[in-house]
């Protein structure tokens, strides 16, 4: 029983990073309807960016973290003014391919600035102890993992529903022709995703680095993102929330009983084959966009 | 107030949709466009508010000046933030948001502050009150009158000072066409709104118009007052259906072969 709610906890931990990097897809996706491919690279930039400031600079903590922030809101801004915007009005598949681009730009870039040795987050931060709750040993990041991803989705979620520049974005993705219609400036809602995006993986990369470090790997999250966002639906923030968490704890569960038996690869392949699974039941993944039609 | 100055669109470059169109909107009047299908009318209102480019048209001669200001070739943002709106075809709500936040989504662009947004608001209530009683739901379940007067008081929340109607009264019962033009009247003489007013329902629109114009063919065939445009032989006939007398055409005496068109189309 011990073993469960751990491996429940870290399931749960694990899944909310997945739920943040998913929310980077569709966030992009349900503005711009271009399928974002390039988490990947966007969680490698965000992590090395964190990095460089924390450890390569040693800037105190706050000033590394708002550092981060405003370079991570740099390039989401970046993204979309130089590579997308001109692509507006094109067919949608020279952007979702743009976006794959964008995966192995930064994916290079990283690698040339900073190389291939796993870099580590400062002890504070990648070395935080295990905390024991009765017999239940748990990862104290694993703690903060839960409560700043919820945060965050909650403060996400708030941004939508309460601020006007979250309206915008959901006239935006509803309708762009009304939308330029009614006076929005959609290429500023076009670049506010972005931004969204880029800091969504800067949370995820802050944790991510810090349980496993920072390499030239996680990428591999960011695949995850695009798996979970189609899991979820595509336009549905609760549905990538949910499709998070399947996988996260899918995962931990099937690493903690089933590696024994069918080895260690079984942890990386499992959420494929649910995703497998998954689309003879739903195709459309777990909450597709409710379509109103009156009768 | 608008001056459309023998303006000539084409789409892609080459379909050309409209020729040498002048139109004149006054200040403070309504002026009402008619005409048939693919005559021009929504083109013409695409014109002026610069939604064009989405389906890749432009004006490649002529001007559009607005109070002196030539507006052809603006974004749309710059134009709705100068006071044009255009209310497009079509009922376009926004489905999956409330009627309220479809009110707000018509205020974003001006950026207006709380107090601001909260008068406006109560405003449009005033004029629709139909939509205060439905203002928590969403829109896409509204009934097509309400979805109709949701999208005219979400055009009204951007302030504007001249307002382009599309076909409001497409698709709604006769009853409702009435309700909506009455509003549309009293936002003119109360509110001090001009209007451009495309229609394909002559009547209504040429008995609340002080000016209208007939387009056929991507050009403007006739224009006169409101009252006269009414009385007109040619109008009755084509556009409201009567015969010289007034009284509603039987099929049975239809001779529709044997009236033509007094205009060159």
């Amino acid at each position: 029983m011990n073993t469960f709610i751990q491996l429940m906890i870290s399931g749960i931990a694990i899944g909310l990073i997945y739920a943040l990097a998913a929310l980077g897809v569709v966030v992009v996706y349900k503005a711009t309807k271009v399928l974002n491919l390039a988490p990947g690279g966007l969680l490698l930039i965000a992590a090395y960016l964190a990095w460089m400031f924390l450890v390569q600079f040693k800037f105190p903590v706050p000033v590394a973290i708002i550092a981060a922030i405003a370079a991570s809101a740099l390039i989401g801004w970046g993204i979309e003014r130089v590579t997308l915007r001109p692509l507006i009005g094109q067919p949608i598949l020279a952007s979702i391919i743009l976006t794959d681009m964008i995966w192995f730009f930064f994916r290079g870039s990283t690698f040339l600035f900073w190389g291939g040795n796993p870099r580590m987050f400062p002890a504070w931060l990648a070395g935080r102890p295990t905390v024991f709750i009765g017999k239940i040993g748990i990862p104290e990041i694993m703690i903060w993992c839960i409560i700043i991803s919820s945060l965050t989705i909650i403060a996400l979620m708030a941004y939508f529903k309460f601020t006007r520049s979250g309206l915008a974005m959901r006239v935006t993705a509803e309708d762009v022709i009304v939308s330029e219609n009614l006076g929005i400036k959609i290429t500023r809602v076009f670049s506010n995703t972005w931004i969204i995006c880029v800091l969504l993986f800067l949370i995820t990369a802050y944790f991510v680095g810090a349980m496993q470090g920072i390499s030239q790997d996680l990428d591999f999250i960011g695949v995850y993102g695009i798996i979970v966002a189609l899991l979820g639906g595509l336009e549905s923030f609760p549905g990538a929330i949910i499709a998070g968490l399947v996988i996260g704890i899918v995962q931990a569960m099937v690493g903690g009983y089933l590696t024994g038996v069918l080895g260690g690869g079984i942890v990386d392949t499992a959420p494929f084959i649910l995703m497998f699974f998954m689309s003879f039941w739903r195709p459309y993944g777990f909450l597709g966009l409710e379509r109103i039609e009156r009768i | 107030m608008l001056v459309l100055n023998n303006i000539e669109v084409k789409y892609q470059n080459v379909i050309l949709v409209l020729r040498g169109v002048t139109i004149e909107v006054p200040e403070g009047q309504i002026v009402s466009l008619l005409g048939a299908n693919g005559a021009g009318k929504s083109t013409t209102l695409k014109a002026i508010s610069g939604m064009l480019y989405p389906e890749e048209g432009k004006v490649t001669d002529g001007s559009i000046e607005y109070n002196g200001v030539r507006i052809d070739g603006l974004r749309t943002k710059a134009i709705v933030d100068m006071g044009i709106v255009q209310i497009m075809e079509g009922r376009r709500t926004l489905e999956q948001l409330t009627a309220e936040e479809n009110l707000i989504a018509g205020a974003i662009g001006r950026n207006p502050t709380r107090g601001e947004l909260k008068k406006d608001i109560d405003k449009i209530y005033e004029f629709f009150p139909r939509l205060k009683d439905v203002r928590n739901r969403t829109a896409g379940y509204l009934s097509g009158g309400e979805q109709q007067q949701l999208v005219v008081g979400r055009g009204l929340m951007s302030r504007p000072k001249l307002m382009l109607l599309d076909e409001t009264s497409l698709g709604l019962a006769p009853m409702l066409v009435k309700e909506i033009y009455n509003i549309i009247e009293r936002l003119n003489k109360e509110e001090k709104i001009s209007l451009l007013v495309v229609e394909q329902n002559a009547r209504a629109a040429l008995k609340i118009a002080d000016y209208g114009y007939v387009m056929e063919n991507g050009r403007v065939v006739l224009d006169d007052t409101g009252p006269r445009l009414l009385d007109n032989e040619d109008i009755k006939e084509f556009y409201m259906g009567l015969t010289e007398v007034g009284e509603k055409k039987s099929y049975k005496t239809i001779k529709h072969y044997k009236r033509r068109k007094r205009w060159l189309g």
